[in-house]
Formats: structure tokens, C-alpha cells, sequence
């Protein structure tokens, strides 16, 4: 009951941030609209080149949507008031990722497929595509959080965040695209498709549990 | 079950150049008010967040007997995007209790927000906001406040409303540290002074 009632906060202070709040899947939409246009000879004849740029844009487009994951409440103190509260540290957190999840994660997962099917994407490899990424979005929300939540206190963000993000994204990235691009080529993928879960799993059993030492370590700075 | 609240003890500070503790030692009894003391820069918000757990001393130890503490930073610790009411149901949620609305209407009445119940914390003035903050300390119900400042941003009024409610938190039981600048020094508060070494 404290979890669902935490998040339903979360979402609701994403609702009442307005434009904020949508602004990572518009630059989405935009990003592989771009792309799209620019690289169509490539991506009429080649569903893999579509399938990195959407892949690609998904991790930028984290970037752009984690780092005010943890700003919002530090600057209002609301943070340091949390993690105070160290029982329900736990929930605080995984409300906010959940949050966060609903809100690009989600959108992310439908509007790819839906991306590579207008641009004459096969049925199969959509799905495909849209099954990594339902895999791949919430490991990048685990991995960005646990960035995000040290860089909060120091007043970091932006560039700090995405060199210090992104390498950390390139097994999901390789994985993610790779069960993409042997789909596409009729090879077998179950491997890395395995290694997908694997990074999916990890994450979400280690990350919350690290966040709140982190979140609190933050705070000394 | 214990009646102290809090102890720190031999505790060493010197972020930078300047040392601000070397070997401080306190004990927060229940009932007790502490108020810290001291010019601007001699420690008293860093002392305050080394007793949260939201700074590590160089050296020394605190023990915290009962948690979760209350802690009223410079920032309000209110989300600025939800209404008063939505802030107190939050404090309520962290502390796993159930939301006391009536409780919370009897709580506002008494900080005279009730008529900004409904406001987002945005639109309310930062002495308002202030009044809120203690409504949430209240709501929360913690045996331990520790509070940097809480008479800035107030009237007079409203610092009487914040003295008695000191007062009346430590006659049942609960404790205070409080760092402040006021003139007159809270009634029955154990005074402790800091200095700039």
C-alpha cells in the first residue's frame, strides 16, 4: 500500500510538471524522425539500420529523462527527508523508477515498433524489436538511476551524466540490437537474448537495493 | 527502553582548512531541547546533518536510539508541485501510517493554513511554507526533531506558535536540537555554544 501510494506521487508530480514530463519522448520521436528522413535510402532496404537508430535514440533519450530523477527532490529538500525514513527507502526508490519506467520506458517500447512498422519493418522483427526493448528500457533506468543518484548532490548533471552513462549502457545496447539483428537474419538469438534477461535481473535485484546508501552518500557533498 | 535519544560522541570535523569539532561529545536525553549556538561558520547545520546521518564526521560516532528523525533542514522538504495536503499524506506514507485527515485539518488550523490546504506548496509564501514544514514534522510524529533555523521566515507569531510547540514536544517525551540565530533563547533549552576555532 506505501509503495503504490508512493508512486502514484511520482506520477503525479510527473503529470503536474507538464511539458517537462513528455519532452523525452517527443525528443524520441524526433531523434529517429531524423533519422528516418535523412538515412531513408538505408533503412528502406536494411530493418537493422532502423533498428540501431531507434536502440541508439532509446539510450540518449534516458539521458535526457534521467537527469532530473533525483534533482527535483533535492532541490526541495524533499530527498534528504526521505532517506532519513531508511524502511522506506526501498519503495521510495523502486516508486520512482516505476514512475520513471511508466513514462519513457513504456511509450519507448510501443512507439519503436510502431516506428519500424511504418517505415515497412517486418511484423516479426517489430515485435522483436519491441520485446528487447520492453527488456532493455527498464535496465537502462536501473543503470542511469544508480548514475544519476551520485551525481545528484555535487549539482551535476548533463554532460557528467551521459559520459559516465554511457559506456555503462553499451552490454544492454550490444545485446539488445544483437537479438534484433540475427532476428533479422533468421539466426538464432536465444543467447543473447538470455544475456538480456540476465542484465534485466541483475539490475533490478541489485540497483534499488544500492540506491538508497547511494542517495544517502549523495547528500554528504 | 532507552530514554536517550541521541549521543554523539568525540566527534572531529574539519571540512577544508577549518576544523569545527575536535572531540565534541553530546547527549539528546528525552524531554530534552538542545540549542546550538554560534556565529555564522562555526558548524552548527553541519553538527545538525552529522546527527541526521546526511554527513559523515571525519571521526567520532553518533548513535541514533530512535528513527526515523525529524529533520527540518533550510530547505522546507516539501515537493513544490503538490498541494499542502498531498505533503502531509506523503510524510504520513514514509512514516507507514495511515493518512489522519482530520488529525492533519486540526494541525493546519492551528499553523492557520487551512484555507491553503488545497495550494500547491508553489504558490505559498516561504513563511507558509515553513508552518507546513512543521505540520509535516507533527503528522510524522517523530520523537527526535532536529531543526537548522526554524524560526527564519516567520512572524512573530508564528516564532511564538514554533517556541510553544518546542516546549510542548519536549514535556511528552520528545527531544530537540535546534541550531538558531534568534535573539531570545528558547525557555528550558540547554544552551550550547559553538565557536570558530
Amino acid at each position: 500500500m506505501r509503495f503504490w501510494a508512493l508512486y502514484r506521487r511520482e506520477l503525479l508530480i510527473e503529470v503536474r510538471s507538464g511539458v517537462e514530463s513528455i519532452i523525452p519522448i517527443v525528443f524520441f520521436i524526433v531523434v529517429v524522425g531524423i533519422f528516418t528522413f535523412a538515412l531513408n535510402d538505408l533503412i528502406s532496404g536494411d530493418s537493422k539500420v532502423l533498428v540501431s537508430v531507434i536502440w541508439i535514440t532509446t539510450l540518449f533519450t534516458s539521458i535526457v529523462s534521467l537527469d532530473n530523477l533525483f534533482k527535483r527532490d533535492h532541490a526541495d529538500g524533499t530527498l534528504a527527508v526521505a532517506v532519513l525514513h531508511s524502511d522506506a527507502v526501498l519503495s521510495l526508490v523502486v516508486a520512482k523508477l516505476l514512475a520513471h519506467w511508466t513514462l519513457t520506458g513504456i511509450p519507448i517500447t510501443i512507439l519503436g515498433p510502431l516506428i519500424g512498422l511504418m517505415s515497412g519493418m517486418q511484423l516479426e522483427n517489430a515485435t522483436m524489436l519491441g520485446l528487447t526493448l520492453l527488456i532493455g528500457t527498464p535496465t537502462i533506468t536501473m543503470l542511469g538511476a544508480l548514475v544519476t543518484a551520485l551525481l545528484v548532490g555535487l549539482g551535476r548533471g548533463g554532460e557528467l551524466l551521459t559520459v559516465l552513462i554511457l559506456p555503462m549502457y553499451i552490454p544492454i545496447l550490444l545485446f539488445g540490437m544483437g537479438v534484433c539483428h540475427l532476428n533479422i537474419d533468421s539466426a538464432p538469438y536465444t543467447s543473447e537474448l538470455l544475456w538480456c534477461l540476465a542484465l534485466l535481473s541483475g539490475s533490478i535485484t541489485v540497483i534499488p537495493l544500492a540506491l538508497g546508501p547511494v542517495i544517502k552518500l549523495s547528500q554528504d557533498s | 527502553m532507552s530514554s536517550t535519544h541521541l549521543t554523539v560522541n568525540n566527534l572531529h570535523c574539519q571540512p577544508g582548512s577549518q576544523e569545527l569539532f575536535d572531540g565534541l561529545s553530546i547527549s539528546v536525553a528525552a524531554g530534552e531541547t538542545i540549542e546550538l549556538r554560534g556565529p555564522n561558520g562555526c558548524g552548527k547545520s553541519t553538527l545538525l546533518r552529522i546527527m541526521a546521518g546526511l554527513q559523515q564526521p571525519d571521526s567520532g560516532d553518533v548513535i541514533r536510539y530512535v528513527e526515523p528523525i525529524g529533520y527540518l533542514g533550510h530547505k522546507f522538504g516539501l515537493a513544490s508541485i503538490l498541494t499542502v495536503q498531498e505533503n502531509l499524506r506523503w510524510t504520513s506514507t514514509l512514516n507507514g501510517a495511515k493518512f489522519d485527515t482530520a488529525r492533519a485539518q486540526e494541525l493546519l488550523e492551528v499553523f492557520e493554513l487551512r484555507t491553503a490546504t488545497n495550494k500547491l506548496i508553489q504558490e505559498l509564501s516561504a513563511g507558509q511554507k515553513r508552518r507546513c514544514s512543521f505540520v509535516c514534522l507533527l503528522i510524522g510524529e517523530y520523537k527526535l526533531w532536529l531543526m537548522d533555523e526554524p524560526f527564519s521566515s516567520l512572524d512573530s507569531q508564528g516564532e511564538e506558535l514554533v517556541r510553544k510547540l518546542i516546549q510542548e514536544h519536549s514535556r511528552t517525551g520528545g527531544s530537540a536540537v535546534i541550531a538558531s540565530h534568534a535573539a531570545s533563547p528558547l525557555a528550558q533549552a540547554i544552551q550550547v555554544e559553538l565557536g570558530i576555532s
